[in-house]
C-alpha cells in the first residue's frame, strides 16, 4: 500500500499554469435570491465555472454566509458562471443544467464584483388517490412547462400514501399530469384529469388531490369500421391513434393501437380527450417460414376527441404527400437529414432522408395542410423548396386531398451572423449582462450580454426576424410573447439573408 | 396495485358447464382491523392441474373492503391478496375447496400494514441535506458468511427529508451518503461526512432499527458534520501501463458492507474520493468495454494522510483444480450422473456479489478452470453436487486449507486446487410443528426449516436451509454433513438474524436438538418459532 500526496501532480500544473498567466482575472462577487425588491444573500450555495459550451468544470466554489464567494485561483479564459442551490433558480434563463453566465476573465478585473442573482423556485406537491379514496403508490406526476420547450418537463412518483413532491419549479404555467405506472389487471392504465397551474416564484402549491381513473373511466369511448382494406386471415389490421401535445402525454407511449376485427369493426374505450391522427398499420402473414414483412401504413385521418364516438367510419385516405430529392449548396456531410413539415392546421411529419447524399424522399401519408418545410437541426437550413424549377414562397407546399408533389428541396450552410451591442435606454451606456433574444422562423433563441455589452448569435437561417434586450433580472416569459409587448418600441424587426453578417446597435427595453 | 372495483371474471367460458360455487368476504388490517378497499385480489383455480383446466380471476375489493367471485368450478382455489402498504409488498394466499353449491362467503382476510422509517437529513447548521441517499440493510447469513443486503433506498428531497416504505419486520442497518458536489479544485467530492444510525461514521458502532408489522418510524433524522479529511485517487491505466484507461468505473467497497459507490475515471484515466470515512477499503477498477480486464487495491484510510492507488488492468488470473473423482464414487446416484457439478468462487473481500462459476463433469475427471477472476478472496463452494454430497475440505497444493477460502493475487493464475466432497450427508425430512398451521386452510407465511450447527458458524460449519411448503409446512434438507444440529422453522420475513449471536442463542434453546449420521434419512419435526417483539 502506497500513502503519498495525491493529485498533487495536477493541483500543482493548474497553479503553475495560473499563476504564470500574463492576463487572468480573480472570479468574486456575491450571489443574492431576488425576492420582489429585496434581495438577500444566498448562503452556501455552488458558484461553479464552466467551459462556455457548459460542458467541463473549469473550478468551483461555495458561497458563505453572506452569500460572497471568491475563487481560489485566478481564471485566464471565458467561461459560463453558475450559481447552483437546491430550492434556487438563477435569474434570467439560465435555469439549472443550463450553461450559466457568459464571462471573458482573459483581462485582470474582469470579473471580479459580479452580482449572481437567483429565485427561490417553487414546489408543486399533493396526494394521488383511487377512485375509493385509497393511496395509489408509484405515480409519475409530470409537471410541463405550457409556454416553452415541451421537453421541459419535472417529474416525481408517488410514495405508498400516494404523496408526490416536485422541487425546483420555475415560475410559469405547467401542466401537471398524473399517470400510473404499471397496468391493472384488466391491463389499463390509470391517470387523473389533467390539472393547469400557475406557479410564482417561491410558491409552494400543496394540498393538490389527484383522483386517478381507469384510462377508460377518464377517456372516452371511439368505435367504429374501417372501410376499403382487406379483411381476411392473411393480414392483421391496427387502427392506431398517434395524440398531439398533452393527449400525447395523457397516452404515455403516445401511441394508442387496437386490432381490427375481422369484421372491420374496432372499439376503443379510453381515449383521452385531444387530438389524433389515425392511421391503419397492415401486417400481412409471411408466405414462406421465417420471412420478415414490414408493415404498411396507411393514414385514415386526424380526430379531435372530446367525448364518446360511435359509428366512425374510417378508411385509408388517397397518397398525399411529397417526394422528390434534396440537393446541397455546398458539398454534402454524409449525415442523415431529418425535415420537418409543420401544418396551418395542426399537421405535423417528419421525413428521415438517411441517404443524405442519394438524397431521395417520399412520405405520401401525409394529412391535407398547408406545411412549412424545414430542416431539423442546426447542421443545415431549407434555403428553397422548388417544384417545377420554380421556388415555393415561405417554403410553403399546399396539400390537397389525394395530390402527390415532386419538389427539389434545396440545403445550405450558409448560416448568417447576428451580433451587436446593448445599450441601456437611459443613458446609452453599455449594457452588460443583459439578455437578448432573437425570435424568427425556427422559435425563440437568447443569449446573454458579455461584461463589454456584446452579444452573438450563430447560425441564424434567412428570414424575418426581431430582437430585443432586457436586463438581467426576473424571468420574462420569452417563447409565449410577454417580453415581446413588454418591450414595445424596443423590439426591432429585421430581414436575414443567407451568409450576412449583421451588426446591430440595440437600445434595450426599460 | 389498483383494480377495477368490481369482480372481473376472465375466463368465464371455462365455467360454462360448471355448477356454481361462490368465494366471498372482507380484507381487513391485521392491527387496526380497518376494511381495505381497493385490495388487489387474484384467485387461481386448480394451480396444480394443467392449463387447461387452471383458470386465474382477478377483483379488487370495494369500498367496504368486500370481495365476491361468483360461478366457481368445483376444485382447489388459491387466493392472494396484495395492498399497497401491506404484506412488504408482497401478498398473502390462502388456499379454500370450492365445492358445488356451496357458497363460503365469510372469509376475513387480514393482510399485516408494512413498516416504514422516515425522518429528515440535516447538515451541521441545521439545514437540509438534499439528494442524499438513505439506504436500508439487513444482514444475511450466507453458507456461514455474515453480509449486508441492501433493501431499500430513498433519495432525501428539497427539505431533507426521506421515507423507506413497505418494509418487513426485521433488524435494519440505516445509513446516510450525501451526494457529490462540485468543490473548487473543479472535482466532484462529499460535502458532508456519512452517517449510520445512530450517528456513527462506519458500521462499526452503528445500531439496529428493529422493525414490526405496522412500525411507523418517524423522526429518524441524522445531521451530518464536515466530510472527513481523507482523500484517494490514483490513475489507472489499460493493459500494459501506457494508455490510460478513460471513463473506467472504479467501484469502492468496504470490507464487510460491500460495494458503497462508484466513481469514473476522467480522460487522463485518474481519479479522486475525498471525504470517505475513514477505514479498510478495496478499490476495484474494471474496463469499460472489451475483455473483462480488471484490477483491485486495498487501500486503508486515515484522516490526514491522501492515499495514491494507482492501478494498471489485467485479464483475470486463472483458478485450476479438481473435485475429487473418489468421492463420486461412494455414491450409487453420483456413479450414473453424467451432469457436472457448479465450483462457485464468491468473493468475500467486500464485493460479493461477483461470483464465477464453473462446472467440472466427472466424466472428465473432475478438472475445473474458473477464467477471470479478479484479485482478491473467495470462499470456494459447490451447488448442484451429486444427491448426498456436500464440502468436505478444500486444498490447495496439497495442504488443506481450515477454511474453504482462497487469495487470488492480481495477475497470477492459482493452480492445484483439490475440492473433496463428502458423499455421506444426511437427509432431513419432516412438518413445522407450530399454531400456525394448525387452522385449517390457513397458508402459513413463506419461510424455511433450518439446521444450526450446535457449536459454532462458519468456516465448513454452516447452516442448511429447506423452505416449507406455506400450506401444509413439509420440508426437506439434503446432504447435511453428518453431526450435532438444532432445527427449528422461520417465517422469512420475521425479525430473527441469523447473525446475531443473541439471536442464535435463543433460535438453539427454542429448536430441537438432533444428531444427524452419515447417509441418514432422518424424519424430524421443526418447532416453529414466534419472532421476538
Amino acid at each position: 500500500m502506497k500513502r503519498r500526496a495525491c493529485a498533487g501532480r495536477a493541483l500543482l500544473a493548474a497553479f503553475l499554469l495560473a499563476a504564470a498567466s500574463p492576463a487572468a482575472s480573480v472570479v468574486s462577487g456575491v450571489a443574492r435570491v431576488v425576492d420582489g425588491r429585496r434581495s438577500v444573500p444566498l448562503r452556501k450555495a455552488a458558484v461553479v465555472a464552466l467551459t462556455p459550451d457548459g460542458r467541463k468544470v473549469v473550478a468551483a466554489t461555495r458561497t458563505d454566509s453572506e452569500g460572497l464567494f471568491r475563487f481560489p485561483r485566478p481564471i485566464a479564459r471565458r467561461i459560463a458562471l453558475r450559481v447552483e442551490k437546491v430550492g434556487y433558480l438563477p435569474v434570467a434563463g439560465a435555469r439549472q443544467g443550463g450553461a450559466g453566465r457568459i464571462l471573458d476573465c482573459r483581462r485582470a478585473g474582469a470579473c471580479e464584483s459580479l452580482s449572481l442573482e437567483t429565485i427561490r423556485a417553487a414546489v408543486v406537491a399533493g396526494t394521488v388517490v383511487d377512485e375509493l379514496g385509497e393511496p395509489f403508490d408509484n405515480v409519475n406526476a409530470a409537471l410541463t412547462l405550457l409556454e416553452g420547450q415541451a421537453s421541459r418537463t419535472l417529474r416525481a412518483r408517488s410514495d405508498d400514501r400516494g404523496d408526490f413532491r416536485i422541487a425546483g419549479v420555475a415560475p410559469g404555467r405547467y401542466e401537471l399530469t398524473t399517470v400510473s405506472s404499471y397496468r391493472g389487471l384488466d391491463d389499463s392504465l390509470y391517470a387523473g384529469r389533467p390539472v393547469e397551474l400557475e406557479v410564482a416564484a417561491g410558491e409552494i402549491v400543496a394540498g393538490l388531490r389527484i383522483v386517478l381513473m381507469r384510462a377508460g373511466g377518464g377517456g372516452f369511448r371511439v368505435n367504429g369500421a374501417v372501410r376499403g382494406v382487406e379483411l381476411s386471415s392473411r393480414v392483421t389490421n391496427f387502427v392506431r391513434f398517434r395524440g398531439f401535445g398533452s393527449a400525447a402525454r395523457r397516452l404515455q407511449t403516445g401511441v394508442l393501437a387496437r386490432e381490427v376485427n375481422a369484421d372491420g369493426t374496432f372499439a376503443f374505450d379510453k381515449i383521452p380527450e385531444g387530438r389524433y391522427v389515425l392511421t391503419l398499420q397492415q401486417v400481412r402473414a409471411a408466405s414462406t417460414p421465417g420471412e420478415q414483412r414490414r408493415p404498411e401504413r396507411f393514414m385514415l385521418g386526424a380526430l379531435d376527441v372530446a367525448g364518446d364516438i360511435e359509428g366512425l367510419l374510417l378508411a385509408p385516405l388517397p397518397p398525399t404527400g411529397i417526394r422528390g430529392r434534396i440537393a446541397y449548396r455546398e458539398a454534402p456531410l454524409g449525415k442523415p437529414v431529418l425535415l420537418a413539415l409543420q401544418g396551418a392546421g395542426g399537421a405535423f411529419a417528419q421525413i428521415l432522408v438517411a441517404n443524405a447524399a442519394a438524397g431521395a424522399f417520399a412520405n405520401l401519408q401525409l394529412l391535407p395542410d398547408r406545411y412549412t418545410i424545414r430542416s431539423f437541426g442546426r447542421e443545415h437550413f431549407v434555403r428553397a423548396v422548388l417544384e417545377d424549377g420554380e421556388p415555393l414562397a415561405g417554403n410553403i407546399v399546399d396539400l390537397d386531398l389525394g395530390r402527390i408533389r415532386d419538389l427539389q428541396i434545396l440545403l445550405s450552410r450558409d448560416f448568417a451572423r447576428v451580433s451587436g451591442r446593448v445599450k441601456k435606454p437611459e443613458s446609452g451606456a453599455p449594457a452588460a449582462f443583459y439578455r437578448v433574444a432573437l425570435r424568427g422562423p425556427h422559435g425563440v433563441v437568447g443569449v446573454q450580454a458579455d461584461q463589454y455589452a456584446r452579444f452573438r448569435f450563430e447560425k441564424v437561417a434567412p428570414g424575418g426576424y426581431e430582437i430585443c434586450a432586457w436586463p438581467d433580472a426576473g424571468l420574462p416569459q420569452v417563447k409565449s410573447g410577454g417580453i415581446w409587448q413588454q418591450a414595445g418600441g424596443a423590439v426591432r424587426a429585421f430581414p436575414v439573408d443567407a451568409g450576412a453578417n449583421i451588426e446591430i446597435s440595440l437600445t434595450a427595453a426599460r | 396495485m389498483k383494480l377495477p372495483a368490481a369482480a372481473l371474471l376472465l375466463a368465464a367460458g371455462v365455467f360454462a358447464q360448471e355448477p356454481a360455487g361462490v368465494i366471498a368476504g372482507t380484507v381487513r388490517s391485521a392491527l387496526s382491523r380497518r376494511v381495505l378497499p381497493s385490495t388487489g385480489i387474484e384467485l387461481t383455480l386448480n394451480p396444480a392441474s394443467d392449463a387447461g383446466q387452471r383458470a386465474v380471476l382477478h377483483a379488487a375489493a370495494d369500498i367496504q373492503g368486500v370481495f365476491r367471485f361468483a360461478g366457481l368450478p368445483a376444485g382447489e382455489a388459491v387466493l392472494s391478496f396484495s395492498k399497497v402498504g401491506y404484506e412488504a409488498g408482497g401478498k398473502r394466499t390462502l388456499q379454500v375447496a370450492v365445492e358445488p353449491d356451496r357458497e363460503v362467503n365469510d372469509l376475513d382476510i387480514e393482510l399485516r400494514p408494512s413498516a416504514a422509517v422516515s425522518g429528515k437529513v440535516l447538515d451541521r447548521d441545521g439545514d437540509p441535506v438534499t439528494r442524499a441517499v438513505a439506504q436500508l440493510q439487513t444482514a444475511v447469513l450466507r453458507a456461514g458468511v455474515k453480509s449486508l443486503r441492501t433493501v431499500r433506498t430513498a433519495r432525501t428531497d428539497d427539505r431533507g427529508h426521506y421515507r423507506l416504505y413497505d418494509l418487513a419486520p426485521g433488524r435494519y442497518y440505516l445509513s446516510v451518503s450525501p451526494a457529490r458536489v462540485i468543490t473548487a479544485a473543479g472535482i466532484r467530492e462529499f460535502a458532508h461526512s456519512w452517517g449510520y444510525f445512530p450517528g456513527a461514521p462506519t458500521l462499526r458502532g452503528a445500531e439496529r432499527i428493529v422493525l414490526t408489522w405496522g412500525s411507523e418510524r418517524a423522526g429518524v433524522d441524522f445531521q451530518l458534520g464536515t466530510p472527513p479529511r481523507t482523500a484517494v485517487g490514483g490513475f489507472v491505466r489499460n493493459l500494459g501501463g501506457r494508455s490510460p484507461c478513460v471513463s473506467c468505473p472504479v467501484s469502492i467497497m468496504r470490507r464487510g458492507e460491500g460495494q458503497i459507490g462508484s466513481i469514473t475515471t476522467d480522460e487522463t484515466g485518474g481519479f479522486l474520493i475525498r471525504g470517505l470515512p475513514a477505514g479498510d477499503y478495496v478499490l476495484r477498477a474494471n474496463a469499460l468495454e472489451g475483455p473483462r480486464f480488471n484490477a483491485a487495491q486495498r487501500v486503508l484510510l486515515v484522516e490526514g494522510e491522501p492515499v495514491q492507488a494507482d492501478m494498471v488492468l489485467r485479464p483475470g488470473s486463472v483458478v485450476r483444480g479438481r473435485v475429487a473423482a473418489l468421492e463420486y464414487g461412494e455414491t450409487a446416484a453420483a456413479a450414473d450422473r453424467a451432469d457436472p457439478l457448479i465450483v462457485t468462487l464468491t468473493a468475500v473481500d467486500g464485493s460479493r456479489s461477483r461470483r464465477l462459476r464453473a462446472m467440472p463433469a466427472p466424466a472428465a475427471g473432475g478438472e475445473f478452470e474458473i477464467i477471470d477472476v479478479g484479485a482478491g478472496e473467495y470462499r470456494v463452494g459447490i451447488e448442484d453436487g451429486p444427491r448426498g454430497s456436500y464440502l468436505r475440505e478444500v486444498s490447495l497444493g496439497g495442504r488443506p486449507l481450515p477454511e474453504p477460502r482462497i487469495t487470488v493475487a492480481a495477475g497470477a493464475d492459482l493452480n492445484g486446487l483439490r475440492i473433496v466432497l463428502g458423499a455421506d450427508g444426511a437427509t432431513v425430512r419432516g412438518k413445522v410443528d407450530g399454531a400456525r398451521f394448525a387452522s385449517a386452510g390457513e397458508a402459513a407465511p413463506p419461510g424455511f426449516a433450518v439446521l444450526l450447527p450446535t457449536e459454532g458458524i462458519g468456516g465448513y460449519r454452516r447452516e442448511y436451509l429447506g423452505n416449507y411448503r406455506p400450506g401444509d409446512g413439509l420440508f426437506a434438507i439434503f446432504a447435511v454433513p453428518p453431526g450435532n444440529y438444532h432445527v427449528f422453522a422461520v417465517p422469512r420475513d420475521e425479525p430473527w438474524d441469523l447473525t446475531d449471536p443473541l439471536d442464535l442463542g435463543r433460535l438453539r434453546s427454542a429448536g430441537k436438538a438432533i444428531r444427524l449420521r452419515a447417509k441418514e434419512e432422518a424424519a424430524v419435526d421443526a418447532p416453529y418459532v414466534a419472532a421476538p417483539r
